[in-house]
């Protein structure tokens, strides 16, 4: 009963989301189609990002501060709004990559046989 | 950190330019869709496949637009504020239930506020002084320095002597300080120069301290100084003040400059050298003091003999600290000690064992000066605890009938929460739309209940105090604010958070399921609803009849026999001595006063004396006579008044034995006097008072005062309490300063006050007319208390009232509405209409009937304690009984037809049909 939200295929943590994206973009300003299909190849079509998903973390990325964009004109002459990291975007970015990190590392070792 | 800030920032300006924004999105989700458009084609798909795929692979659009959109406003704001948009289209679409819980919340919780901080005022207010607790005044009574002339010290032990407070002062040992004062009323005058003109003179309070008051006290003076020690030096010498800091602001506008200008009080100059502070208005709640003068010139200010060597006059409070570590009981016996030997040493050698005696006997009280002279409390603390109590009961039945209002909407409303329910909706959200509401209700209640407190508090005063409604601080307290608003909020949270919560309760299919208003769970909310009316109704009742009772109380007070005539009589306020005019002069003006007014046309007849009726001074000495029969303890004073010789005539006084005074009685002639009937039955039992002699004020003074005639008894100051003793002096035979002129007229009083003044004016144009007032207006004005208390409470009885008839029509239709199906049931199987109006009318009143007697039975217990508020009836009076009861049946059922001919109106087709 009642609408659920969520449950769409390959759904990420938006924290995890976040993440990718600012990542990603370490590599250079992207507009949204750019950063998933990146996403998609990177990962080996293993990571999906919806497009119900992808938009909204670029808006509230942008609401944050911690990226910036902007209208150009992509390469298929139509024009495209164009993201990039911010320098508070490329802190946060760190932060989050250490503490993935160590949670990954920490999970391992639980992992690890005896 | 940066990013929740930036984060804020980055919404407030997206406040503006959504659409923008909007075009933006748009713009950039086409962009993603040809992009994949083309990933598609270019693997192969034809183009329309490759769009519809696109599409599709792309999810929700709507969504996603929409959670974008979301990341740039404040959610959570924007839900509350749809809830409150919400709320008020559904508060308007029912207008007759917001208003009457909105009215019902402000005026239960506004008169609540409003005689709290009356309350917190008067009787429990300190002054603002240091250290207030230490504080101590002697005596038993209340009053604030009545300045008295008395003999034999055994009659009083609440005023002293200045000589006596001297040796107090030196001998105590548990005080640290002791100061006297005394109130006394002035005339004052502002302007330059000298008051000769007698225009613009006023009447004030002042009050006469001794040097160390303000030491003793612990205050400080923001504008000038203080009176000190040094200003009370001697007798005369120290024409300075003090103004209070209300004075000094309505008649100087708080100029600072006012330090060394002169004012006159009483005739006499004085050189003002501060002002006190903004808290200090007196030393008496609700009676302010305008002008703080050194006691040393208490002969200037009074106009009389100086009583400051005088060991007889007793008209000094006294004030005194506690020394610390000293206990009220321990000081109490110190006190009392020491007061007995300073009385014995006083008496010096013509000590006789009956005054021996008489001082053992002797002893005054210690109270507590914290919160001054309380008269105010005294007189007032009964009344205004019942008015308490009737207000809290009045927010009770307020709150009650919020509760059950809201109790009733919220199950009028199951049906459409369950939908909205099924539709999707969070429980936790609908909750807190509901509450949004009953919130929202609150607050606005809240608002207006300020509105009202404020307006209450400023109607309650002119009840409280003598001298008009602005004696008493009335801001409303923040401690009472915070009081309002937190039952406020109780209230709301309370009444809107049950009925939310059991409205949105799991069981929604049986809601919808359920189309009568009829369920299990709610046969105990129906129960409790009835109760609440019932108590309604009792309070109501109890009210009423308290109302009753007092009105019929003020009715007796109005209409009682009280000696005299007051239709068509005229008092004239005058001030000579404060016109300066000399007392050579007295025989002179008062014979021309009275030639010239007792030949207007209208008056029939005019005389002069000391004090008017029921004003608010008096002379009382006490009376010594030859085989006096009365008792060794009874009081031995009398009040006397001073009079021209029609002034029986003036006031409609008959006179039953003997003559009244006439020209025989003249200034140098044998002293004479006129007595009134209760002072014959005191000094002379049931024998004939007429040739009689007596004297006053001490026993030695010689008995040389005749009694040439006896008048009926008058109540000349109480309307309560019984005549007192009184004899009357003719004017001619006192040397002095008359203050009224009393006319009687055979017109309306209102049509020759001028004519009056003229006549004053043309007589003499320097003297001061302080006022103009028909007897009748001022017996009116000494019942002001009790006339307010009545009207209050009826007032309040009232409101009582239509809430608790608001609450029957409400439950009333209610169960109209639940019993839909029943009724149109008995209707198809042939009830008449009637007997279904009947129905519900009988239910109505068996509720009305049983508050009713639950009511009267808590009047009659509570009876005793408004039979010290009644006068001339008693509190068991079955006559506002019965007619209370009558009111309350009649406006009861007023409220319960309307239900009732809604039942009787059913369509019994449509009736079947809802269930």
């Amino acid at each position: 009963m009642g609408f659920t939200r969520g449950a769409r295929q390959n759904e990420f943590l938006p924290g995890t989301l976040d993440m990718l994206v600012l990542q990603t973009l370490t590599h250079g300003p992207m507009h949204g189609y750019g950063i998933a299909q990146f996403i998609r190849q990177r990962s080996e079509d293993v990571l999906q990002v919806g497009e119900g998903s992808l938009y909204p973390a670029l808006q509230r990325l942008q609401v944050k501060g911690l990226v910036a964009a902007d209208w150009r004109e992509s390469d298929t002459g139509r024009r495209a709004r164009y993201y990039r990291l911010t320098r508070l975007g490329r802190v946060q970015l760190e932060a989050e990559l250490e503490s993935y990190q160590r949670v990954s590392r920490a999970i391992a070792r639980v992992l690890q046989p005896a | 950190m940066v990013t929740r800030l930036l984060t804020i920032v980055n919404r407030l300006r997206a406040l503006v330019g959504g659409r923008r924004r909007d075009r933006d999105l748009d713009e950039e989700m086409a962009f993603h869709i040809a992009m994949k458009v083309r990933e598609y084609v270019s693997a192969g798909m034809p183009e329309h496949e490759a769009r519809v795929a696109a599409r599709r692979a792309f999810g929700n659009l709507t969504l996603a637009v929409e959670d974008s959109r979301a990341a740039w406003r404040f959610a959570f704001l924007e839900s509350i504020l749809q809830d409150v948009r919400y709320g008020t289209r559904a508060l308007r679409r029912t207008p007759v239930f917001t208003v009457a819980v909105v009215l019902t919340l402000a005026l239960g919780i506004g008169a609540n506020t409003a005689i709290f901080t009356l309350l917190d005022r008067v009787l429990l207010g300190s002054l603002p002084v240091d250290n207030p607790d230490a504080l101590v005044a002697l005596g038993s009574r209340s009053e604030a320095g009545t300045r008295q002339s008395d003999g034999p010290p055994e009659r009083d032990t609440t005023l002293f002597s200045y000589p006596l407070y001297r040796d107090f002062r030196q001998h105590t040992d548990v005080f640290s300080d002791l100061a006297a004062v005394s109130s006394f009323p002035v005339t004052v005058y502002l302007g330059p120069g000298t008051p000769a003109h007698g225009r613009q003179l006023e009447q004030a309070e002042a009050l006469l301290v001794s040097g160390n008051l303000f030491e003793l006290l612990g205050v400080t003076v923001p504008v000038g100084r203080a009176l000190t020690p040094d200003d009370n030096l001697t007798a005369g010498g120290h024409p300075v003040v003090v103004l209070s800091h209300r004075f000094w602001t309505s008649r100087f506008g708080q100029d600072r400059k006012v330090l060394g200008r002169t004012i006159h009080a009483n005739g006499t100059p004085y050189t003002i050298i501060g002002v006190a502070g903004p808290g200090l208005r007196g030393l008496s709640p609700g009676y302010d003091t305008d002008l703080w003068i050194p006691m040393a010139m208490q002969p200037q200010l009074m106009r009389e003999a100086s009583y400051l060597d005088d060991r007889n006059t007793m008209w000094l409070r006294l004030i005194a600290r506690l020394r610390p570590g000293v206990t009220r009981e321990q000081a109490l016996a110190r006190t009392n000690d020491l007061f007995r030997r300073l009385v014995t040493e006083e008496a010096g050698r013509d000590v006789t064992p009956g005054t021996r005696a008489a001082i053992a006997r002797l002893a005054t009280d210690l109270m507590s000066f914290a919160g001054g002279f309380s008269h105010l409390r005294e007189r007032w603390e009964k009344p205004l605890l019942v008015l308490m109590t009737i207000v809290g009961l009045v927010l009770l039945i307020a709150c009650a009938n919020v509760g059950n209002l809201l109790l009733a909407r919220a199950a009028s409303r199951r049906r459409e929460l369950s939908v909205r329910l099924a539709l999707g909706s969070g429980r936790r959200r609908l909750i807190r739309q509901l509450l949004t509401e009953s919130l929202m209700l609150a607050v606005i209640g809240g608002v207006l209940a300020l509105v009202v407190a404020r307006g209450t508090v400023q109607f309650l005063l002119g009840f409280l105090s003598a001298r008009g409604a602005d004696m008493i601080d009335t801001s409303l307290d923040s401690r009472v604010l915070l009081f309002t608003a937190g039952v406020t909020a109780l209230a709301a949270f309370l009444f809107g958070l049950i009925p939310a919560v059991r409205a949105t309760q799991a069981q929604i299919h049986l809601a919808l399921r359920d189309h009568s208003a009829t369920s299990a769970a709610d046969s105990h909310g129906w129960k409790l609803r009835r109760m609440l009316v019932v108590f309604q109704v009792a309070v109501s009742m109890c009210l009423l009849v308290g109302a009753g009772l007092l009105l019929r109380s003020l009715g007796n007070l109005r209409s009682q026999d009280m000696g005299f005539r007051a239709d068509g009589v005229l008092l004239v306020e005058i001030d000579p001595q404060g016109g300066g005019i000399p007392e050579e002069q007295l025989p002179n003006l008062h014979r021309e006063l009275l030639d010239r007014i007792g030949a207007l046309p209208d008056v029939s007849a005019a005389s002069l004396s000391l004090y008017g009726l029921l004003g608010n001074s008096r002379r009382i000495h006490s009376v010594s006579v030859d085989g006096s029969a009365a008792r060794p303890d009874e009081d031995t004073r009398a009040q006397t008044l001073w009079v021209t010789p029609r002034y029986f005539e003036v006031i409609g006084v008959p006179v039953v034995a003997g003559r009244g005074f006439d020209e025989r009685d003249r200034d140098g002639a044998q002293r004479v006097a006129i007595v009134s009937e209760s002072f014959a039955r005191r000094f002379f039992g049931g024998r004939p008072a007429v040739g009689r002699r007596f004297g006053v004020d001490g026993p030695e003074s010689s008995r040389e005062i005749e009694i040439v005639g006896m008048v009926r008894d008058i109540k000349s100051t109480d309307l309560w309490e019984p005549p007192p003793p009184l004899f009357y002096r003719p004017a001619a035979q006192m040397p002095g300063y008359l203050n009224s002129i009393d006319v009687r007229t055979s017109r309306d009083p209102a049509i020759i006050a001028p004519q009056l003044r003229q006549v004053v004016a043309d007589v003499a144009p320097n003297l001061p007319i302080l006022d103009v007032t028909p007897l009748v207006t001022r017996i009116d004005a000494s019942l002001r208390g009790e006339r307010t208390l009545s009207q209050l409470t009826g007032v309040f009885g009232l409101v009582a009232l239509l809430l608790a008839s608001i609450g029957l029509h409400g439950v009333l239709a209610y169960g109209v509405a639940r019993r839909t199906g029943e009724i149109g049931l008995r209707l198809a199987l042939g009830a008449a209409r009637r007997q279904v109006l009947w129905m519900v009318l009988g239910d109505a009143l068996a509720w009305v009937g049983a508050g009713a007697v639950v009511g009267l039975l808590a009047t009659l217990a509570l009876g005793r304690l408004l039979s010290t508020l009644l006068f001339g009836l008693d509190p068991i009076d079955p006559i506002t009984m019965v007619v209370a009861g009558a009111t309350l049946v009649v406006v009861a059922v007023a409220a319960a037809y309307w239900p009732a001919r809604r039942a009787a109106r059913l369509d019994p087709l449509n009736a079947l049909r809802c269930e």
